[in-house]
């Protein structure tokens, strides 16, 4: 179809966000949700930085009284949760969801209501747990929430409050994560290879992966916590043969990665904007993408390095020392190829560029200090003084938080149009910079003179006022820059200029297009031949060009009455299919909703709302996995199929739904695999296996339980063969071979419990028994929903949507291919273990 | 197929025909197991590869057509005649040198001993695609006999043994397996046991770096994907790894007889066992997965997709 300003007006109107109230509850688009996921984690981050100034106040001298202790030790938990969980990653996701498709030419997210759906859990998570502060019930366990002081024995209603409200947060990380790889993976324009990805890009395709099984793990700690207060499970129950130790293993095992999570999307930024204004490529794309790719891996092995205290073998601290060398190293690969940028170039010192440089500069002193944090000795000795506070300050905020910063005043011209006051932005630069140093700088001289970590106050004896004075002052000038900023944004909206298209003269595609950008961003997908789409040479003419703009003018301004992008293949990045996504809907919403008020239910002990809660987004899924009949209609009548030889319904891998399912599944493995650690952990330091005594469970039993399971497995990956070969009725028989078979092993699983003569009461070994099998139950349970859903399917439906069923069929093999293998592993740890080992 | 029948023959009966009873003293430099079948397979490899390089340099092995010559030339690059060499010392190490009898002394060395098999020695001798390059230098009565064999195997055993997801799981439970008491303790003592252990570890490494590495794979994992197979890996070994480190009491009571002649403490030698696998390990995974990762990122600029290149579309 050829450009006319008639179909440009259509595109528009395709793809116009919801107005009113409450259209814009039911938002999907990526630009306008990254936005509401920015600014929600800003106020955050207000909030949490109010809390750090209070902190401050009550330190700037010996002997305060202006906070009491308890107040002390909220705040500390408040002001640590919110600036990790609740502004820091979520930000940075935010910053992902408006970006990602600009940055690689697609139109949304991949999974637009998915979006929405994060967005709401994570402002429902985030308000739920700034609730306690309504009813006197703050979380005062610090943002790590030990056990045992986190149990209900020492704890009340203010743990849950973290617990749950974390919970939901942790959801929308994984939903941003599924909806980045996934997004990444198959929406890259055509010629974007993986060596051609902006390196931003690259870093979140990295930490998409790494929350995909760091939160999960963590995740799965603090619902077995919660088991452990509302069920009285013993998971972390020394007199029932739990284990403290575990929810340090559990939680550092998000928690260091956590770390580069958060870190090498930082670096993301500053790999784009120190190019950008030293107006030449980055020096050493691919050693920088190499070492984010190290400090990935090496970040899930080095999680027992924050439990130097907790007791590890001395043999071990010379492998310590080492490994946290390899993280020393890649960043350093990182700061040298940022510095061989700027050297000897005419850098515009612009605030993007300021924050950056100021960034190198706090980030190498954090990483020198977490050189010497990461020796043993030296570690004992500084161990929970305002050293470390120090330290990882300078980690989090020279990290993270002036690369955030950075990006702010780099795309804020993107989101909003208006340019920034330069002027302003020096002056926040100087205030941050300076306050930030003036805060934290002084606070390693207090760490070696034994101040305190966590202690409300501190005698006068120490001779600490100046030091503490002088920190106090410095965070208000932190503060102030903070103010200054939001006057710079506030004034460039009212007032600002013009940005144009790309006001820094950038490099990357997301500055090709209006600022701010239309909903749908690109009228026609953008072609890429380099590793700088605005800077590379017009490409050579040749065969592939031809046919690829032959392609480009084909789809320009297509789909016109529904939202769709280009699919492309993941490493080749050749066109494969059309995908439609989904329009402005309530049920995400909804869903959210459901999703708090299980969450409230298990907060107030009042299940039965948890059960409504449950209930109702159950509901909600299955109404927004329902295909509508209106869109199938606009799939089976859309003539771009015959224009462009590319489908608009598509299976397997060329669809973003099949990679869906295998984001969820990554999930559900890092879930058990989770489980497991904790099995065979409590089993390490157990004398007695079963605990006290215990009867070894039955082979037999479980045996014939398992077996139906994996049968019934089998026997669905046998119907999907036999409905390739077109034979749908022997499918249907075999699908419902398997249920009967899944039935079977139901039956037999609850027959089990009612036989056992334990509960998970009982001890930590009764807990680990019900609760993994209890797992397996649930995720059968879903198997059977899809198994079900497909017999419906293959009953009912129009030959014409041949590939949506085939890719209905595809994801439930997928998933019960992977049941079947848990279902292996199970059978291993409950059955088959306790007579090994 | 190839290069498993080849792991297994050098690795196959040995130590039952070499020694009886153990060392009652702590193993020295002079104690090399000179194992006849260990050294007899060595040379067999060898000798094979050499013959087989041999007559694919002069052409005779390969059909004609340039598909097949293209290949024949990817094979014969300089560089995997060394690699070879590299893995026949690297096995020459783990399997003859004293850290063999070390290994029933000393649990961090047969750690080491594995590690050095499994993650040094398997993904080289991988890397040097010894399957087909031997199959050429066998005599042709022996060459038809060998793909008869594999013909005879099927298809879907070809299938599952270059499926990823199948021979990463082998991997992974041949790492774990052995690690559970009772059967680490029955290697110790039945040096038949021993053999299986130790075979068990090379072919299912063999297979499982060959779905990275081999140099002919039109089966090869892209990538992104080789990053995530290395990486989940690292993620289970680390567990295991860490399991071991940090137990309050050594598994492997049988080592309690030996290891303080080297001054050490049974749960000391497992712990460094532990870090053994948790970190230099692993750390072999990580450079094969950034070696992998950079091939992914080469760039040549310009080059496009072409659009109606659709045969990935899976309809």
């Amino acid at each position: 179809m050829p450009r006319t300003p008639e179909s440009e007006q259509q595109l528009h109107q395709t793809w116009a966000p919801a107005t009113g109230f409450p259209g814009v509850l039911s938002e999907v688009n990526n630009r306008i949700l990254g936005m509401r996921f920015m600014l929600t984690a800003f106020i955050f981050f207000l909030l949490g930085g109010l809390l750090a100034l209070l902190m401050r106040i009550q330190l700037s001298v010996s002997h305060n009284d202006f906070l009491g202790p308890q107040t002390y030790n909220e705040l500390f938990t408040m002001h640590g949760s919110t600036m990790m969980f609740l502004f820091a990653v979520p930000f940075l996701e935010g910053l992902a969801m408006l970006l990602l498709p600009m940055m690689i030419g697609a139109r949304d997210l991949a999974f637009p209501r998915l979006s929405a759906y994060g967005y709401w859990v994570y402002l429902f998570g985030g308000v739920l747990f700034y609730t306690s502060f309504l009813l006197g019930a703050v979380p005062d366990i610090g943002w790590f929430g030990y056990t045992p002081l986190s149990t209900s024995r020492f704890t009340g209603m203010s743990t849950d409050f973290w617990l749950l409200g974390l919970s939901l947060v942790e959801v929308a990380g994984l939903a941003a994560a599924v909806e980045i790889v996934v997004t990444i993976l198959k929406f890259r324009a055509p010629g974007m290879t993986f060596g051609r990805m902006p390196l931003l890009v690259l870093s979140l395709l990295v930490i998409g992966v790494m929350i995909l099984v760091a939160f999960t793990v963590l995740l799965t700690a603090t619902v077995l916590l919660e088991l452990d207060r509302t069920m009285n499970t013993g998971f972390f129950d020394v007199n029932r043969g739990g284990n403290n130790l575990l929810w340090q293993h559990l939680f550092w095992f998000f928690g260091h990665p956590e770390v580069y999570i958060m870190f090498l999307p930082a670096t993301g930024i500053i790999s784009m904007v120190i190019p950008v204004f030293s107006r030449r490529p980055v020096v050493g794309y691919v050693l920088i993408a190499m070492a984010i790719l190290v400090t990935g891996f090496v970040s899930f092995g080095l999680w027992v390095h924050h439990m130097f205290a907790a007791g590890l073998p001395t043999v071990s601290m010379t492998f310590f020392a080492a490994a946290s060398l390899m993280i020393a190293l890649a960043s350093g690969v990182q700061v040298f190829a940022w510095i061989a940028t700027l050297w000897g170039s005419n850098p515009q010192f612009k605030p993007p560029l300021l924050f950056a440089l100021g960034f190198i500069f706090l980030f190498v002193l954090g990483g020198l200090t977490g050189v010497m944090v990461a020796i043993v000795p030296f570690n004992q000795q500084i161990h929970d003084t305002y050293f470390v506070v120090a330290h990882f300050h300078y980690v989090l905020i020279g990290g993270v938080l002036f690369p955030i910063f950075a990006g702010i005043y780099y795309w804020l011209p993107k989101m909003t149009g208006k340019l920034l006051s330069p002027r302003l932005g020096q002056l926040n630069f100087w205030l941050t910079f300076v306050g930030f140093n003036l805060t934290f700088f002084p606070m390693h001289i207090m760490g070696f003179l034994g101040m305190a970590r966590r202690v409300y106050t501190y005698p006068s004896s120490l001779q600490l006022d100046g030091y503490n004075l002088l920190a106090t002052f410095g965070a208000g000038l932190l503060g102030l820059g903070v103010v200054v900023m939001i006057v710079d944004v506030v004034h460039s909206l009212l007032r600002g200029g013009d940005a144009g298209n790309n006001p820094w003269g950038a490099d990357t595609l997301e500055w090709s297009i209006a600022s701010p950008s239309p909903d749908f961003h690109f009228r026609q997908f953008p072609i890429v031949t380099g590793r700088h789409p605005l800077w590379d040479p017009a490409p050579a003419a040749s065969e592939e060009l031809t046919a690829l703009l032959r392609l480009q003018e084909e789809l320009t301004d297509e789909p016109q009455m529904w939202r769709g992008t280009l699919v492309t293949d993941a490493t080749s990045t050749c066109p494969v299919a059309i995908q439609f996504l989904p329009g402005s809907s309530y049920i995400p919403f909804w869903a959210a909703l459901a999703t708090l008020v299980a969450a409230v239910g298990v907060l107030a002990k009042a299940y039965i709302l948890s059960a409504c809660g449950g209930g109702m987004l159950i509901a909600c899924l299955a109404v927004w996995l329902l295909p509508r009949e209106s869109t199938l209609q606009w799939l089976r009548e859309s003539d771009l199929p015959d224009r462009t030889g590319l489908p608009v319904m598509s299976s397997g891998s060329s669809s973003v739904a099949w990679w869906g399912m295998v984001g969820l599944l990554s999930i559900v493995g890092s879930m058990f695999a989770a489980l497991f650690y904790s099995y065979f952990y409590i089993r390490l330091f157990s004398d007695q296996w079963p605990q006290e005594g215990l009867p070894r469970p039955e082979l037999w039993l479980g045996g014939a339980a398992y077996a139906a399971l994996i049968g019934a497995g089998l026997c669905q990956r046998w119907a999907m063969s036999r409905f390739r070969d077109s034979d749908h009725t022997g499918a249907r028989v075999r699908y419902a071979a398997a249920g009967v078979l899944a039935g079977a092993y139901l039956a037999m699983q609850v027959w089990d419990w009612s036989e056992l003569n334990f509960t998970h009461q009982t001890n930590a070994y009764g807990s680990l028994y019900y609760v993994l099998s209890g797992a397996l139950v649930l995720l059968v349970l879903v198997g059977l929903a899809l198994t079900g859903s497909v017999l419906l399917r293959l009953g009912h439906s129009n030959p014409l949507d041949h590939v949506l069923v085939t890719l209905h069929l595809q994801i439930t093999t997928l998933f019960w291919t992977v049941a079947s293998v848990i279902a292996g592993l199970v059978f291993a740890t409950l059955y088959l273990s306790p007579y090994l080992l | 197929m190839w290069p498993l029948a080849l792991g297994g023959v050098a690795l196959s009966p040995n130590r039952a025909l070499a020694h009886g009873a153990p060392l009652d003293r702590p193993v020295g430099w002079q104690d090399w197991n000179w194992d006849p079948v260990i050294l007899l397979n060595l040379v067999l490899l060898f000798w094979l590869y050499q013959r087989g390089w041999q007559k694919l340099q002069l052409g005779h092995a390969s059909h004609s057509g340039r598909s097949s010559e293209t290949a024949r030339q990817r094979l014969t690059v300089p560089w995997r005649r060394t690699v070879l060499v590299g893995a026949i010392g690297v096995l020459a190490l783990a399997l003859i040198s004293p850290l063999d009898l070390l290994g029933e002394q000393l649990g961090w060395a047969h750690m080491v001993q594995h590690m050095v098999l499994m993650t040094v020695a398997a993904p080289l001798l991988m890397l040097a695609a010894p399957g087909l390059i031997c199959l050429c230098g066998l005599p042709p009565a022996a060459r038809r006999l060998c793909l008869a064999i594999r013909r005879r195997l099927g298809r879907d055993f070809q299938r599952w043994t270059w499926s990823p997801l199948a021979v990463w799981f082998l991997y992974a439970v041949a790492t774990w397996g052995w690690h559970l008491p009772e059967f680490y303790q029955a290697a110790l003592r039945d040096p038949w046991i021993h053999d299986l252990q130790h075979l068990t570890f090379f072919i299912s490494a063999c297979l499982f770096w060959r779905v990275l590495l081999d140099p002919m794979g039109r089966r090869k994992l892209a990538g992104g994907l080789a990053v995530l197979y290395l990486f989940t890996t690292t993620l289970h070994a680390t567990v295991l790894g860490v399991l071991m480190t940090l137990a309050p009491v050594a598994w492997y009571g049988d080592y309690e007889r030996t290891v303080h002649w080297w001054g050490l403490s049974a749960l000391e030698d497992q712990q460094i066992a532990g870090l053994i696998m948790w970190m230099p390990a692993c750390a072999t995974y990580l450079i094969v997965a950034i070696a992998l990762f950079a091939k992914a990122l080469e760039e040549r600029p310009g080059e496009l997709p072409h659009p109606l290149l659709r045969n990935m579309v899976a309809q």
